[in-house]
């Protein structure tokens, strides 16, 4: 089952390879994941989405709590988050097909970021259903390039972490 | 003051009194800083592996964190073994190397590893420092990590130009930003040390498996007396081989795929372990009791990455082996004694009994790997805690000697008796230099079987004798004289008894070539 994390770090060298390392010496599958820095310049944030079940997900989290770069880990709720992912698409678009992908890209909120004789990219943000749903109707038109965020995702209302501080 | 003769000041702040290590181009700085240091020891072994598992030696014995130096490329990788080594038993070691200047950092320069890299699921925390303002901080925060929790090794990885530049004034304190790494051990709720006591009133077998982590909370008493109170059989993993009196009743040994058959059988009939500091390894083979669920689990551990991770367990506690254990006896109700049979009664080997006999509960008996080990832990009657050293996690062949230097270093006034096999002692005879250079008393006794035993025994029905023989090895006993060494060539327990007694009262070391084919 496909399960979302949020993991707070310092944010400094290395940290991240420690955490992916950790991930692929335990043989965790991670399904996505995308970094940032979080609301302070010192802090960055991981999401990480995971395909496991409920025991080797309690080993994820205890295992990273144990990093010493790792302040906080969470375990977002299943049913009860928002999450996005953000992707540029390049499809092949002549002026014969170009009005056809741009109203397509409209119904699916998508913005046209670039333009070129031969070529639109589209920028959707959204979740996974939204941005695969547009790359199944844009696959007629020929795709040439795809570049994906990872996702991120936060607790809905007031549920929410924050960096766990020194002693 | 340079970075490396600071890296010593910082290293004598820390209170360390003894490092073991090997010098190279890069590392000189600080072995010139380490000779003009009045506080510190350096121990020079024959190879960087020597070194590490000394400093590991000397850190399960002394109850203070090990140092190790080592310069870059091959002086680091070196130490990779015993670094592993370290981790896997949880012992606190703080390992150093010099790496090649900042500027030369990744470009592949002469003896240049990525050894921070090379070690990242080998050690607790690793630290490349990359300037000399980080250096006070990355050494304090090195110890600290190494020793706090569950302990373990940590790598520093100093660019050699940081060694030789000047530390201005203001860099030489440092403020930690770190997080509390005891922050995972919240305070036992009464409500799930009821829970577990009421698991174990309501078993009618219960057995206590007590693992490596009851060393450093010290519980081996503890449990014992919660091992009174429930009549329960108490058993050891490795690790914890050596906690508890072999004399004891209720001691029932090692159990597991070479265990003690007692243990075993005790392990077959319970019907409730309370595990206690253990991660349940496969070498304890403790599923094949479990796994149709007629067995219940109360698994007691610091680290809460333990629970769960083997076995799923009925009911667990995150917390201190002995206090837990402490306040489980309050709880729980006497039961009727349901095991007959403690380790003591098993046959036993006449030359264990020798030593022991030679040179008393005191002694601290280091094993290599194979199985002259697994004769160890399983014969060999321990009466005081702390006094079997093995590599339990990793299974390091080569680890003896290196550990026993480390041993003896911390305990110049105790024995230090390492037993060993003809084949992990051709691994790492080379620090027999050290012992004489040291002059360390350290009684070596290779169990001679002209194989690699434990590889036979695997083998046996393949019948490869070319793969495990150890056909061309030397006399031992001619070796050890080759280093200046005393040595003997014995059979029996009163050729070993008699040399024992000679080389035992003038304190000088000596290498047994026990024949056993
Ligand atoms: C460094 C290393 N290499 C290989 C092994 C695999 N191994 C485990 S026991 C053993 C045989 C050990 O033979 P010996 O030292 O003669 O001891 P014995 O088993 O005969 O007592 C081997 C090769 C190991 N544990 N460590």
């Amino acid at each position: 089952m496909l399960k979302t994390i949020s993991v707070l770090v310092d944010n400094k060298a290395g940290v991240l390879a420690r955490v992916t390392n950790l991930f692929s010496r335990r043989g965790y599958n991670i399904d996505s994941l995308a970094v940032g820095t979080a609301d302070r310049t010192d802090v960055s944030r991981i999401t990480v989405i995971v395909d496991c079940d409920d025991r080797i997900l309690d080993q994820i989290v205890h295992q990273l709590e144990k990093l010493v770069n790792v302040r906080t880990v969470k375990v977002l709720s299943d049913i009860s988050n928002v999450t996005r992912e953000l992707v540029l698409i390049k499809v092949k678009a002549p002026a014969s097909v170009r009005n056809d992908i741009i109203q397509i890209a409209e119904v699916f909120r998508g913005r046209i970021i670039d333009i070129s004789t031969e070529t639109l990219t589209i920028e959707i943000t959204g979740e996974e259903h939204k941005t695969t749903a547009l790359m199944d109707m844009l696959k007629v038109y020929e795709i040439l390039e795809v570049a994906r965020t990872g996702k991120v995702a936060l607790d809905r209302g007031m549920e929410y972490i924050s960096y766990k501080d020194e002693e | 003051m340079n970075g490396a003769k600071f890296l010593v000041k910082l290293l004598e702040e820390h209170d360390v009194d003894t490092v073991f290590g090997y010098p190279g181009g890069t590392v000189l700085p600080v072995f010139k800083a380490l000779y003009a240091s009045k506080k510190i020891r350096n121990i020079r072994t024959s190879h960087e592996q020597g070194a590490a598992h000394a400093a590991d030696g000397y850190a399960r014995t002394s109850g203070k964190t090990g140092v190790c130096i080592a310069t870059s490329g091959p002086g680091a990788t070196n130490l990779v073994t015993g670094i592993a080594n370290a981790y896997m038993d949880s012992v606190p070691v703080v390992f150093i190397t010099a790496n090649v200047p900042l500027s030369l950092i990744g470009t592949d320069s002469f003896q240049e590893v990525d050894i921070t890299g090379i070690t990242m699921s080998v050690t607790k925390h690793s630290f490349m420092v990359k300037s000399t303002e980080e250096l006070a901080l990355c050494v304090h925060e090195a110890f600290k990590i190494a020793e706090s929790g569950r302990k373990g090794p940590v790598l520093i990885d100093i660019p050699k130009d940081i060694l030789v530049s000047n530390v201005p004034n203001k860099f030489m304190s440092a403020q930690s930003k770190l997080k509390n790494l005891n922050a995972a051990l919240p305070d036992v709720s009464q409500e799930v040390l009821l829970s577990a006591s009421r698991l174990i009133d309501e078993s009618k077998r219960p057995l206590i498996l007590a693992g490596g982590g009851i060393k450093e909370s010290n519980a081996s008493e503890s449990i014992l007396a919660l091992a009174k109170q429930i009549n329960a059989p108490v058993c050891s993993s490795l690790m914890a081989v050596g906690e508890f009196p072999y004399s004891n009743e209720l001691y029932v040994g090692n159990p597991g795929v070479y265990g003690n058959p007692t243990a075993n059988s005790a392990l077959e009939k319970c019907d409730l372990i309370i595990a206690i500091g253990t991660r349940f390894s496969n070498r304890t083979a403790i599923d094949k009791f479990v796994k149709d669920g007629s067995c219940k689990i109360v698994h007691i551990d610091t680290d809460r990455a333990e629970i769960k991770k083997i076995i799923e367990p009925d009911c667990y506690i995150v917390g201190d082996a002995k206090n837990t254990v402490s306040r489980l006896i309050e709880l729980v109700k006497p039961h009727e004694k349901w095991f007959d049979g403690s380790v003591k009664n098993e046959e036993r080997d006449d030359i264990l009994e020798a030593v022991h006999e030679m040179f008393g509960d005191d002694a601290y008996i280091v094993t290599d790997v194979g199985m002259h080990q697994m004769w160890v832990a399983h014969g060999y009657p321990f009466e005081k805690r702390g006094r079997f050293i093995t590599s339990g996690g990793l299974g390091t062949m080569g680890f003896g000697l290196g550990a026993a230097i480390g041993i003896q270093i911390a305990h110049p006034d105790k024995p230090v008796i390492l037993i060993t096999g003809d084949g992990g002692f051709l691994m790492d005879c080379n620090e027999l230099a050290t012992l004489k250079r040291e002059n360390l008393p350290i009684i070596t006794i290779v169990v001679n079987n002209g194989q690699l035993g434990m590889i036979k025994t695997i083998m046996n029905k393949a019948r490869s004798s070319k793969l495990t023989s150890i056909k061309g090895a030397p006399r031992f006993s001619s070796l050890a004289r080759a280093f200046n060494i005393k040595g003997y060539r014995v059979k029996t327990k009163s050729e070993f008894l008699k040399y024992a007694a000679e080389v035992n009262e003038k304190r000088i070391p000596a290498v047994f070539d026990l024949i056993r084919r």
